[in-house]
């Protein structure tokens, strides 16, 4: 690989940074254009970014951001709440017999985020969410790339399958844990016979 | 017992009626009388109850519709039903028994015909090759039937239509892919459990010899002609075996990762939000082994610097700025007062620790600096006798020292070096 980047080839950079730079996801769904030389000129944009210092993240399934190891408390907090308020959506809508793995076809309403809410209650109360703010955690999704607006209905972008594999993946680690403890406790009764 | 020609015409005449029938059969095994006026009356709007009930018993008459023993519900004519599938492509799913039962049959009537080969019985092998060719018909209906019911449930899996629930839909798809599909994969498979090419392509050679054998010995020519039809039939039937079991892998594959997906995530959000409700949110969600995934961004805070309105004021000032003219001062020959104030106390400190033991250090003091000042001196004394360089011992008579301007009463301090002290 040569060691020049041609930067006039790369004629969505400053979009591109601009988005990145202020935590919103680049989905392939919503700005076909752009991702199109970011996928095929990925080699170039990745390795200026890392002379930048900056870590850049391309997904397959249609979604890039800079990642960032060190995580502000308030970041953290954010991506809590989003994680609450696309597990509240999913469950609500796995229960209403759609589809999971299309979620990027949901109309998202208000009455949607109501139906949610209510199958909810208890936890989102716990965590002082109203129904209301649950409306606005969207609107922050939105401008960090994980949902759009399409004339005042929401759908949600391919970013938030980051949420479905955090979710996979804890999921996944219970599960060993649970088989882990039950290998121990039989073990242990074993060894009780045996002595 | 309706004549064939009577049925014929009544498929004609009430053909809508008759596919509407087939169609809701799959949900309604029977028929009551409401339900068959009221399919009636969707199609003939314009005709009156006597009317409706007139036409649904001239489909009884011509075996369309058939009683029920011992109910008033009738049923679709079985025949009537597969033939307006068929033609609707309304199928359903064949089992892949019956398919494997059927090519099971070429085996046995390959061997048939090589038998007939061997015996030069030309009525044993016309039998054959018509059976034969029979049967790879059937074969072949079967498979475009299967494959159509396939993308049928395929649709209806991936439609939108929330009347029939997803689970349903789902495990239609998984059901189809393990009782179709799989054992139809394994049937074409080119490895050894695979039955299908090798009766195919048995039949084939077999099909080939027997053609050879008839040109050699001059058979009729219309035997030779049928025993080609059913070769390529054979050909043919290869051919369609291979696309059909690729395409339904083709369709159902993805619905089938879809569906475990689906069902994957199901269950995680499911469990984790139980989670959330006993730990909280934030305990739920972090962990040490998957703190990789937990999603997180880089937002760069962009700190701005705006200037204020104070400064156009600073500005402005600047600009306007005159220099206040001070006088410089002059400079005039005169006595230099308080010079010998002046003394270097690191050189007095090298003197004091050659001079020790010293018996008085006032005296000391006086005597080696006599232009100091008397504030001066005692402040030295003061700073000299806690010196941590040497001992001061605080003697216990008094005395009294005179300076330049004040007489001291006090009691002397003599000096001496660590060591000295000790001994």
């Amino acid at each position: 690989m040569s060691n020049t980047i041609d930067l006039n080839a790369l004629t969505k950079l400053s979009n591109v940074f601009k988005d990145l730079s202020n935590g919103k996801h680049i989905n392939r769904v919503e700005d076909p254009s752009v991702w199109v030389e970011l996928e095929e000129a990925r080699e170039e944009y990745c390795s200026l970014f890392e002379s930048l210092g900056f870590d850049l993240r391309i997904d397959g399934r249609g979604f890039a951001w800079f990642h960032n190891d060190e995580i502000s408390s308030k970041i953290r907090k954010t991506s809590q709440q989003f994680a609450l308020l696309f597990m509240v959506i999913f469950d609500a809508q796995a229960d209403a017999g759609k589809p999971l793995m299309r979620f990027e076809e949901w109309p998202i309403n208000r009455d949607l985020l109501k139906a949610a809410y209510e199958l909810h209650q208890d936890v989102l109360q716990a965590e002082n969410l109203s129904v209301d703010d649950l409306f606005n955690l969207l609107e922050r999704a939105a401008r960090l790339g994980f949902a759009r607006n399409e004339h005042g209905t929401w759908y949600l972008l391919p970013a938030v399958c980051r949420y479905l594999d955090h979710f996979e993946a804890l999921f996944q680690e219970s599960s060993t844990r649970l088989t882990i403890y039950q290998t121990t406790t039989e073990d242990k009764l074993h060894g009780g016979d045996e002595a | 017992m309706a004549t064939p020609k009577s049925l014929v015409a009544h498929l004609h005449k009430h053909w809508e009626i008759i596919e509407e029938l087939a169609r809701i059969s799959r949900e309604h095994l029977i028929f009551d009388d409401d339900l068959l006026l009221k399919v009636v009356a969707r199609f003939m709007p314009q005709t009156d109850d006597e009317e409706r009930a007139g036409v649904v018993r001239s489909l009884l008459n011509a075996d369309i519709l058939l009683p029920l023993s011992r109910s008033t519900s009738v049923q679709l004519n079985v025949l009537i039903l597969e033939f307006v599938r068929g033609l609707s492509k309304e199928h359903e799913l064949g089992l892949s028994d019956v398919l494997k039962a059927k090519i099971e049959a070429i085996k046995r009537l390959t061997d048939q015909l090589a038998e007939a080969l061997e015996d030069h019985d030309p009525d044993l092998m016309k039998r054959s090759a018509i059976q034969l060719s029979d049967l790879l018909r059937q074969i072949t209906q079967q498979l475009e039937q299967d494959r159509h019911a396939i993308l049928e449930l395929a649709e209806q899996a991936k439609s939108s239509d929330v009347s029939i629930p997803i689970q349903k839909r789902y495990r239609a798809v998984l059901e189809a892919y393990d009782q179709y599909v799989e054992p139809m994969n394994e049937m074409m498979d080119s490895g050894l459990k695979g039955a299908f090419y090798p009766y195919i392509e048995r039949a084939e050679k077999v099909l080939d010899k027997a053609m050879e054998v008839l040109s050699a010995r001059g058979a009729l020519y219309t035997q030779r002609l049928q025993l080609r039809q059913v070769a390529y039939q054979v050909k043919e039937l290869r051919r369609l075996g291979r696309i059909v079991a690729q395409q339904c892998a083709d369709i159902l594959l993805p619905l089938r990762d879809e569906v475990r997906q689906h069902n994957e995530l199901s269950s995680a959000i499911s469990a984790l939000l139980g989670q959330v409700r006993k730990k909280g949110l934030s305990r739920s969600l972090s962990s040490k082994l998957s703190n990789e995934t937990f999603p997180v961004w880089r937002r760069e805070r962009r700190i701005r610097i705006s200037l204020g309105d104070e400064i156009r004021s600073i500005m402005a000032a600047a600009q306007d700025y005159e220099p206040a003219a001070e006088a410089f001062p002059e400079s005039f020959e005169g006595p230099c007062e308080g010079m010998q104030d002046f003394i270097d106390e690191n050189q007095l400190r090298e003197q004091l620790k050659a001079d020790l033991p010293i018996e008085n250090l006032m005296t000391w003091l006086q005597h080696r600096h006599p232009t100091l000042s008397d504030p001066i001196i005692l402040r030295l004394y003061h700073d000299l006798v806690r010196d941590p360089l040497w001992i001061a011992e605080l003697s216990e008579s008094q005395t009294m020292t005179r300076l330049r301007s004040v007489k001291v009463t006090y009691n002397p301090h003599r000096l001496t070096t660590p060591h000295e002290h000790v001994s």
